[in-house]
């Protein structure tokens, strides 16, 4: 079943703009219900007094028909991460939850850094295919300690794709680098 | 005012963080749609 995935809060734009980017990025949007503040989420009852809205999903279908309504109290689920896993279910795009064990370092000559929706990794893929280069891939949204790891090597920043070429770090999908650092001709 | 399931849902038009203003409307007659209110960006980092 085909669905459209509306985020809301009443946070400012640039603010939901900030806070995808520091989530690997959100696809689908992310409304500011901003000025007037709060004016969708008082429109279907959601907006609390101090000003933010609860927790909750409504469903609505193609005629335009409200079919299903869930508010959790604000202190109930304190936990974005878990909201955002159950919409990416629903989006049918891989969830940020830390569902994997801790892992170690893959034993690999080329270990790529990558989530699933980035772009820049879709091209690497291709481009070590393509070479028939040999790579262990990790989804750091599966994975919080490759997360942690890579961010070690990035100052902090999560930037995909990340490759480790046994100590060898190369940040970004930079061709010059990463042939140099794997020893091959561009 | 609260809603209930079966209530034609209020229409509203905003702007996205993807640079788009989204109206609830527009997608009448096309897709369902899953519409979640959350308190607040940067609310667990």
């Amino acid at each position: 079943m085909q669905a459209q995935v509306l985020g809301l809060s009443v946070d400012s734009i640039p603010s939901l703009k900030a806070w995808s980017e520091s989530l690997g990025g959100i696809g689908y949007p992310l409304l500011g219900d901003f000025y007037p503040h709060g004016q969708v989420a008082r429109m279907y009852g959601v907006l609390r007094p101090e000003g933010r809205c609860e927790r909750a999903i409504f469903i609505i279908d193609k005629l335009g028909v409200i079919r299903y309504i869930d508010v959790h109290d604000i202190d109930q689920q304190p936990d974005n991460e878990v909201l955002f896993g159950e919409l990416a279910k629903i989006a049918g795009v891989s969830p940020a939850q830390p569902a994997m064990p801790a892992s170690d370092e893959p034993d690999a000559d080329l270990v790529m850094y990558c989530t699933p929706w980035c772009s820049d990794c879709r091209k690497a893929r291709e481009y070590l295919s393509l070479r028939k280069i040999p790579y262990v891939e990790v989804d750091i949204t599966r994975d919080p300690a490759a997360a942690q790891r890579m961010r070690g090597w990035t100052g902090g920043k999560q930037i995909t794709p990340t490759f480790n070429i046994r100590g060898k770090i190369v940040i970004d999908f930079d061709k010059a680098r990463l042939a140099e650092a794997l020893g091959i001709k561009e | 005012m609260t809603l209930s399931v079966g209530q034609l849902a209020p229409d509203f038009m905003l702007e996205s963080h993807l640079d788009k203003q989204v109206r609830l409307s527009d997608y009448r007659g096309c897709v369902n749609v899953v519409l979640v209110f959350f308190p607040q960006a940067w609310t667990s980092v």
